[in-house]
């Protein structure tokens, strides 16, 4: 059955039309990746709308197409330019930078691209054998499971925001207050519709995330303005790519516990890439014989940041898929898209959609491998990107981001939609408040209210079917630890310290 | 208004809208708004504390440190509400939303787009034009053409309101 699933994804995908449009995703992966400040969720975002006349197979291949390759683009840039795409790639730069300022530029990109498809097969390879049994423990999950499950999500989620729980629980709170709008699923009754026959079925979620991802970092980008780079610094010397491949062989040790950390770290939800990337980077210079290296252009920390990275980019399907609950704001608008092509993530899904399931981890598997492969081809190009002034950039962006949010549903509402989470996306962002717990919040929040109230119908109203279940009762406590217990250490340490 | 002032201004927003929102759920059903108040109660608590997170009290730094340790500089919070983000950043965005309801994507596009690059951007008046021209060539192309999605033709030239 499950052979016959992965056979199937895989057939699906090797189809002409799929592979085009997987080749589309990653070119344009590629080229938005390398755009710093635009990251995988805007670039994602971006990307819906193209995604509307494709059947799910075909949105699907060119879904992962994108996310498989915007780590690469972002690699590019923050080792020639010293500016990462994305977050993640931060950590690359530590190293990557200088080994681009001796003139070892052409090492580092090999290095980077080879353990970046290394640990992306890793991550992806972790689904294959992680999704059967997420299919057998998700059987055993009742409404009052889900509950918690995403009300434990939702609390990760806030925690992972560093140094932001509290703000993050505000936002994941909106965001649940925002997937109460519309018809009440029980009742069928109107609430805080303001009026709105656009509101009864709810904010829809793509053009909400459109808004909160594409429309804010833009506002943010125009009101920054410059070029992201000089016209100098984009024209370092790139040469021996191949030595990089034959150094990521030689460290393979690296590569190995950087893709272990990575598959790790980002099957767990909120906790993305970035996080293991650092973790890794940090647990490779700590064992190494020559510490002091790190941070001068050590090739192993390019290596041990990058395989991090895209393992974390694979395992990222693992809650998705299995359980409806997105690992990171990327995850999130790919949700959204598999939902705008008829597919639910979670339960439903393991069981009736494992063809498309299979197809995700095949489709991502390629991209994260070919994508590496054709980014050390388009270098130049790809780091020629960042010079473009920011300014120039973001009229174009906004444009396409307005009229793919109309195109959702034909709905002028999506427009206005947009604007506003624009506007509420740009306010959190200068805030310091974290966007991605709101858009949990609006993903999780139809699912927490279903199973909340189908948990009070077979109980009769009983709170006490919360904890009636072992697994229950493993979830109610995982979520009491995890608002209780980094407070507590943090008053602990403190009280030590002093 | 002063700094410190402003790093109240969003939480005291939120916390207003929340409000609203448990009045406006409590007169629902009873099925209704059972998740609704607990999520809106739940977040009005959340929003107090943020807010008192945020006073220099003995209490509120002791909420920050314990649940906010990257707290919100005032410097930062200045620059969120300052007439130079609205004009720069807000403004051209709310105007293409405008237009786009108003008239249309086809037409607001190339207005949108020639007039970011030509006043905002200093490019000059050809380069703008192209580019103006280009994208809206693109959107036709891409999204009527190939996609076979209608674009939107403005509440003026027959657009529905929804």
């Amino acid at each position: 059955m499950i052979w016959q699933a992965w056979w199937t994804g895989f057939a699906s995908l090797v189809h002409p039309a799929q592979l085009l449009l997987l080749a589309l995703g990653m070119a344009y992966g590629l080229f938005v990746g390398a755009l710093p400040g635009i990251g995988g969720a805007t670039a994602i975002a971006l990307a819906v709308p193209l995604t509307y006349g494709m059947d799910s197979f075909g949105a699907i291949a060119f879904a992962c197409g994108v996310m498989g390759a915007v780590p690469m683009g972002s690699s590019i840039t923050a080792i020639l330019l010293n500016t990462p795409g994305a977050a993640p790639s931060a950590a690359t730069l530590i190293d990557g930078y200088p080994l681009a300022r001796q003139g070892k530029a052409g090492l580092a990109i090999g290095a980077a691209a080879s353990s970046n498809a290394i640990g992306g097969l890793i991550g992806t390879m972790s689904v294959l054998v992680v999704m059967p049994l997420a299919r057998r423990i998700v059987l055993l999950f009742r409404p009052p499971e889900f509950f918690l499950l995403g009300m434990l999500g939702l609390v990760v989620v806030a925690l992972s925001s560093r140094g932001k729980m509290l703000r993050g629980l505000v936002t994941a709170g909106l965001g649940l207050m925002i997937a109460c709008i519309g018809q009440d699923l029980v009742t069928g009754e109107l609430r805080f519709t303001l009026g709105s026959q656009y509101l009864w079925s709810g904010v829809r979620i793509v053009p909400a995330l459109i808004g909160l991802f594409a429309i804010a970092e833009m506002i943010n980008l125009s009101i920054k303005g410059g070029a992201v780079v000089s016209n100098a610094d984009a024209r370092v010397k790139v040469e021996r790519m191949s030595a990089g491949l034959i150094e990521t062989l030689r460290h393979w040790p690296t590569v190995l516990r950087g893709s272990l950390i990575g598959t790790v770290v980002g099957a767990v939800p909120g906790v993305g890439g970035t996080v293991a990337a650092f973790l890794s980077y940090s647990i490779t210079s700590q064992v190494s014989k020559q510490p002091e290296t790190f941070g001068k252009g050590n090739i192993e920390g390019v290596i041990a940041a990058e395989s991090a990275i895209n393992a974390s980019d694979g395992s990222h399907l693992i809650p998705t898929l299995g359980f409806g609950v997105p690992a990171g704001a990327e995850m999130a608008v790919f949700l959204g898209i598999l939902m705008l092509h008829g597919l639910q993530p979670g339960p439903a899904m393991l069981i009736d959609h494992q063809a498309e399931i299979y197809g995700i981890v095949w489709a991502l598997t390629f991209a994260c491998v070919l994508a590496s492969f054709i980014g050390l081809v388009c270098v130049r190009p790809l780091a020629a990107i960042t010079t473009v002034p920011t300014r120039v950039l973001v009229p174009i962006v906004v444009c396409l981001a307005l009229v793919g949010s109309y195109s959702v549903d034909q709905s002028i509402g999506n427009v206005i939609v947009s604007g506003v989470f624009g506007v509420l996306g740009y306010v959190l962002i200068r805030q310091d408040y974290p966007r991605l717990t709101i858009v949990i919040g609006m993903v999780l929040g139809g699912i927490i209210e279903r199973s909340y109230h189908q948990s009070l119908m077979m109980s009769d109203g009983s709170w006490g079917i919360f904890v009636a279940s072992p697994i229950a009762m493993t979830l109610a406590a995982l979520i009491v630890a995890a608002l209780v217990v980094p407070p507590a250490r943090l008053a602990v340490r403190k009280a030590m310290g002093a | 208004m002063p700094a410190a002032a402003r790093t109240f201004v969003v939480p005291a927003a939120i916390w207003l809208v929340t409000a609203a929102f448990i009045i406006s759920a409590s007169r629902l059903g009873p099925v209704a708004r059972a998740m609704p108040l607990l999520v809106g109660w739940l977040t009005l608590l959340l929003v107090t504390l943020d807010i008192v997170a945020r006073t220099g009290t003995p209490v509120g730094r002791a909420l920050t440190s314990a649940l906010n340790p990257a707290a919100l500089t005032p410097a930062d919070a200045q620059a969120t509400g300052s007439a130079r983000a609205f004009r720069v950043g807000l403004a051209p965005i709310l105007a293409l939303i405008a237009g786009f309801t108003l008239i249309g994507a086809l037409p607001s596009v190339p207005v949108f787009v020639f007039a970011s690059l030509r006043w905002h951007a200093q490019r000059g008046f050809l380069t703008s034009a192209v580019l103006a021209v280009a994208v809206t060539l693109f959107v036709y192309g891409m999204f009527y053409k190939v996609l076979q999605l209608p674009l939107y033709p403005g509440l003026l030239f027959g657009g529905a309101w929804q």
